[in-house]
């Protein structure tokens, strides 16, 4: 592949947005602070992707008029924590065969609660004919079965997952964008409220408003830090909801996706996977390969992530920086591109590699959606 | 007591939620057909005490219920119902509209 991001910005997260925000608004700052990231304007831009839950009645070509974009490439989303990977996979093959130079891909949202409440009742058929009238309002409730199944599959306990929230807000602290950089004991952890059982408050992720976006560009400028796209892929039902969920649709598409990207799982410096749930973390990371069959979860929980040998999330990840609607599925992709530019603060690994993963779209048990991408850091 | 399942007429197989083409055979011809127990795998309780559940219908697919009229523990059998207030007796709660598949009056 010859496409790199070149530039990434965000919307600052809040969990209380100030009255008058508006979606459009939050996407074109976070539009706005990645192309200043990239040196680059907004007529420069000839292709732009957008994905939100809340930006109607606006559609992707309101948002581009409004921000002054002149285009020969447009796209919307609908996939939720899927949809930036799904953006990119098409981003990278419309720059390759032309159809674009500059691509922003954005999304974001004013998730306040009166809006995460209309989200979650009326998320899809199933869900208002068959969840909702539980009442079942959000998804906590089947992640917490889902975790159950993982907890006696894998033989992790409330502590392993507590070392994973307490891990991602350990990160948090260094990052500035995060909403919540206090940081979190395992009492703390342990002690929280229940939500549904044995999810704590803490192994949620909290719904914020804000905005995320990033700048592709074709391979063409030496000198200049980017986060090459190494690989890109996503897997669309690929159980067809009729498993348990533990399995998510990485595992369909990981392979060819290191194959694309010509390095393996020990190649990766940071993984930046989608955080909904702790669970859905170790889900992803052994659908990657990064937790493999020969490692025992709990050990490679308390060895590698907590101890940050292997970073994972290090903005903090949804479950520390929030859940900014549509835009969680970019958090991680924006922290990675940072990462490998260079550009993350007090927060820096040392990576050349990183793999991003999305999840999303909750059909009725789990998430159907998941794409993988491996980016690269290069001058 | 007893919920309503979709049943493919190509392949047999049954479905929950109700799909607009089978995925195992690719048929559109549904049936409603009424599944009377399942088989509890997991429950979770939320903060306002209510009971929620993940249970599997014999030969059939996993559904997502709300636990009326007492407790229950994974591995129990439950009968099922699309009346949120059956009794007397435990039962699991599948909501449905007035019929399952979308091509059915």
């Amino acid at each position: 592949m010859t496409v790199s991001i070149i530039g990434t910005g965000q919307s600052p997260y809040t969990r209380h947005p100030s009255a008058g925000t508006t979606t459009s608004q939050l996407i074109a700052r976070a539009v706005s602070k990645a192309l200043h990231d990239a040196g680059l304007q907004t007529s420069d831009v000839d292709g732009f992707a957008v994905s939100s839950f809340t930006l109607a009645p606006d559609h992707a070509i309101d948002l581009a008029w409004r921000m002054g974009l002149r285009l020969s490439w447009l796209m919307q989303d609908t996939n939720g924590g899927a949809s930036a990977g799904g953006m990119l996979q098409h981003a990278v093959r419309a720059i390759e065969a032309g159809d674009a130079n500059v691509i922003v891909l954005a999304a974001g949202d004013l998730m306040d609660q009166a809006a995460f409440s209309r989200l979650v009742a009326s998320y899809n058929k199933a869900t208002e004919d068959h969840l909702a009238p539980l009442p079942m309002n959000g998804p906590n409730a089947l992640f917490a079965m889902l975790t159950s199944r993982q907890m006696e599959r894998l033989g992790l306990c409330r502590e392993d997952y507590g070392r994973i929230a307490v891990a991602q807000r350990q990160w948090a602290m260094d990052n500035p964008a995060a909403v919540y950089r206090k940081s979190l004991s395992m009492d703390e952890y342990l002690n929280a409220p229940m939500v549904a059982t044995p999810l704590g408050r803490y192994d949620c992720v909290p719904p914020v408003t804000g905005a995320d976006a990033v700048v592709l560009v074709a391979d063409r400028s030496k000198g200049t830090p980017r986060a090459k796209v190494l690989s890109v892929k996503a897997s669309y039902n690929s159980d067809q909801q009729s498993d348990d969920g533990l399995a998510t649709g990485l595992q369909a598409c990981a392979s060819s996706g290191w194959e694309q990207a010509g390095i393996g799982p020990s190649d990766i410096g940071l993984a930046c996977v989608y955080d909904d749930y702790p669970a859905m973390v170790v889900a992803q990371l052994a659908d990657l390969g990064l937790l493999s069959d020969q490692d025992n979860p709990a050990d490679f929980i308390e060895h590698r992530i907590a101890t940050g040998l292997l970073p994972v999330n290090t903005s903090g990840g949804q479950l520390s920086a929030g859940q900014a609607g549509a835009a969680g599925g970019m958090h991680g992709l924006v922290e990675a591109a940072a990462q490998l530019m260079g550009r993350a603060g007090a927060r820096q690994v040392t990576a050349r590699h990183a793999v991003v993963s999305g999840y999303g779209m909750v059909l009725y048990r789990y998430g159907a959606c998941a794409t993988m991408s491996v980016l690269e850091a290069a001058q | 007591m007893s919920a309503a399942i979709q049943a493919c007429l190509g392949c047999g197989s049954l479905l929950f939620p109700a799909r607009l083409i089978c995925p195992r055979c690719g048929q559109d011809d549904f049936s409603t057909v009424q599944a009377e127990h399942a088989d509890v795998q997991q429950t979770t309780q939320l903060a306002d005490g209510t009971l929620l559940a993940t249970l599997t219908i014999p030969n059939g697919p996993h559904v997502i219920a709300r636990v009326t009229g007492g407790t229950t523990v994974p591995g129990d059998s439950l009968p099922l119902t699309n009346n949120p207030n059956a009794g007397p007796g435990v039962h699991a709660f599948i909501p449905v509209r007035s019929n399952v598949n979308e091509n059915q009056p």
